[in-house]
């Protein structure tokens, strides 16, 4: 007999994803700009630590961890995993799937009080500083995350029964203003009794929704819209460090840069300049990506000292822009007109290196009005020249046509 | 002399040829349809035309010029309008016009003049800065018509025009090759629709299991076969018969 096995189910789609998390994870951990990410990280926690040292006493902590902690206690989705076809093909079998959802909340919960770990980790130095270096509190802190983060699933698991999305809007607002009260009493370590009382109204929510929900169906569109957002939300994070295929045709009009292309002439040998340059604006994420670069690059030359170590370092950015460039050589590979073209055969290499050369040189003249703004005026103009230099550099030797192909 | 000439052309994917020893030419001031069914070597043939691939044996040339040789100079002679609509995701209509313009050497006034006509003719004024994501195949299926004549070119290539073109579509583009015909063009169209290729097409071509099986106008198709008052359909169909039997 055949019947629907809604372990078989899970164990596919469960399986599936993390084949593809651990497939985008490889190149996340194997690109150069997690390097880059470890040492802002490092930075930042040098500073963290710094910073802590000569805390004003007066510093709200307990607000802004509560303010912080009770957004992610109160943002609770359910990762279910469900797919597109699943509203024709698994509608019939609906009510068999409770077992399937129950796994899918237990995996988001686990997920979700993990993230709590990190975020009360990275808040408790802070605290303890200023509340006499009570570190012991950390494990009741996070056992009232625990709880709280269960009951808010299991709340927004019933909330999503609702057909209206203003419903949802207002069980957010409500669930957020409870769990801050509820931070706030936490980390201000009121009486024990207080808390229960917070969690008894939380407890009172939940039996509310489940009474309200009772006779409902599952809200298929809803679902397989939210894993939708939460796969996408996942490419967008991967796509920054490599390319992510499912992003590549997002095309965005950005009309204001229309400027910048009106002024290429209207010639056959501008026809690739032409085309590059639309590509570069409109298509993928080329453009956001030289723009993170150019920022995070700009930022860390502005608080950061080495010196004549920072020429290389904004050699480095400039390095990591243009390999993340690269990839636009090939925007066209499917387009048969550039192989029908009759223009010469080294307009389109040559259009492409042009670009390559104008981005990385522009960069570099911000890179290194950073550091001229900081003050080191020498090691700015070093760097401008070296960044000069290094373009050319890049342009002509790197960017071969074995590279490209 | 011959607008395209092919001369004994095998040629293939591999080493097994689909082309089998096609020698046909088009000229000057000609429609003519290239008509087989699906797998019968049409696109195949098509490819080799326009330079993307090598003939293993025999040569093509268009006003006497061979790709090998001259490779700018021949793609200029000629414009290619696909099966399926092949678009920059990234450029509006107008831009695809614009970049077709440019590449293949018309200037800022040419191109502006035509662009008109042919936007009117195709009642695409209004969708001048749309992206491909909005078109509609048929829409798109006019970009690729309009940019193959804003080139007016002397050979154009035509592969399976009809499908997906609104009724209003098909007339421009039927009209549009007449008039490039009267003007001097040639024009190699490959399609399945035979009673449009019956009337519009000045020659017939029929390519059956990579080799010509036979050419000429209605009238000599119609002697050939010994059928007086047949249609090409009806001439089409008895040759793919007769040669089940063979």
């Amino acid at each position: 007999m055949f019947e629907f096995n809604e372990q078989q189910l899970w164990k596919e789609r469960a399986g599936n994803t993390v084949k593809e998390y651990a497939q985008y994870l490889k190149y996340i951990f194997n690109g150069h700009l997690v390097l880059v990410f470890v040492f802002l990280l490092g930075t930042a926690a040098y500073y963290y630590q710094e910073w802590l040292s000569h805390i004003p006493q007066s510093f709200p902590a307990s607000l802004i961890m509560c303010i912080i902690l009770a957004w992610f206690v109160t943002v609770s989705p359910t990762y279910t995993f469900l797919k597109d076809a699943d509203r024709i093909f698994l509608i019939p079998v609906e009510l068999k799937m409770a077992s399937y959802f129950i796994k899918c909340m237990l995996v988001s919960f686990i997920f979700q009080v993990y993230i709590l770990f990190i975020l009360l980790g990275i808040f408790m130095p802070m605290y303890a500083v200023l509340n006499n270096n009570s570190f012991h509190s950390f494990w009741f802190f996070f056992a009232i995350l625990i709880i709280a983060k269960g009951l808010n699933m299991l709340i927004r698991w019933h909330v999503q029964y609702f057909v209206n999305v203003n419903s949802h809007y207002i069980d957010s607002i409500i669930r957020y203003l409870v769990n801050a009260v509820l931070l706030y009493f936490v980390f201000s370590k009121t009486s024990i009794v207080y808390i229960f009382l917070v969690f008894c109204i939380l407890a009172g929510l939940y039996l509310y929704y489940q009474q309200a929900t009772r006779n409902k169906g599952i809200k298929w569109e809803f679902l397989i819209a939210q894993d939708e957002k939460r796969l996408s939300s996942f490419y967008l994070f991967a796509n920054m460090f490599t390319d992510v295929p499912q992003l590549k045709n997002r095309i965005k009009r950005r009309r204001v840069l229309d400027i910048f292309v009106r002024s290429i002439s209207f010639d056959s040998s501008k026809t690739f300049t032409h085309l590059f340059w639309r590509t570069f604006f409109r298509s993928g994420d080329y453009l956001g990506l030289v723009l993170r670069l150019t920022i995070i690059g700009g930022v860390t030359l502005f608080f950061l000292s080495f010196g004549y170590g920072q020429v290389l370092l904004a050699i480095l950015f400039l390095f990591l822009t243009g390999l993340q460039l690269i990839p636009l050589w090939n925007a066209y590979q499917d387009k048969l007109w550039v192989d029908l073209y009759p223009l010469p055969a080294d307009l389109r290499i040559r259009a492409f290196k042009q670009l390559l050369a104008m981005i990385l040189a522009i960069e570099g003249i911000l890179l290194s009005l950073s550091i001229f703004i900081k003050g080191d005026v020498l090691i700015s103009f070093i760097s401008l020249l070296s960044s000069f230099v290094f373009t050319f550099m890049f342009v002509i030797f790197y960017v071969t046509k074995k590279r490209l192909s | 002399m011959a607008l395209l000439e092919i001369k004994n052309v095998t040629g293939g994917y591999t080493r097994n040829p689909v082309l089998k020893d096609i020698s046909f030419s088009i000229h000057a001031n000609e429609i003519v349809g290239l008509i087989g069914l699906n797998g019968a070597g049409k696109s195949t043939t098509i490819r080799h035309i326009i330079g993307l691939m090598e003939p293993h044996k025999g040569e093509i040339t268009i006003d006497g010029l061979v790709f090998e040789k001259e490779k700018e100079a021949y793609r200029k002679k000629f414009t290619f309008v696909p099966e399926t609509p092949i678009l920059y995701e990234e450029l509006t209509l107008e831009e695809h016009l614009k970049m077709t313009a440019m590449a293949y050497g018309l200037t800022e006034q040419q191109y502006k003049e035509r662009m008109e006509v042919l936007l009117k003719e195709f009642r695409m004024q209004k969708r001048l800065k749309w992206f491909p994501s909005h078109f509609s195949k048929g829409m798109k299926q006019k970009v690729m018509i309009m940019c193959a004549f804003l080139v007016q070119p002397s050979l154009y290539i035509v592969d399976e025009p009809f499908v997906g073109l609104d009724p209003l579509g098909i007339q421009s583009l039927l009209d549009l090759m007449k008039k490039m015909k009267e003007e001097g063009a040639g024009i190699l169209m490959s399609t399945h629709i035979l009673a449009t290729a019956e009337r519009y097409c000045d020659r017939i071509i029929i390519i059956h299991e990579g080799k010509i099986k036979c050419e000429g106008t209605m009238d000599e198709l119609r002697k050939a076969f010994n059928m007086p008052n047949a249609t090409l359909d009806d001439i089409y169909i008895r040759l793919t018969k007769e040669e089940d039997y063979v």
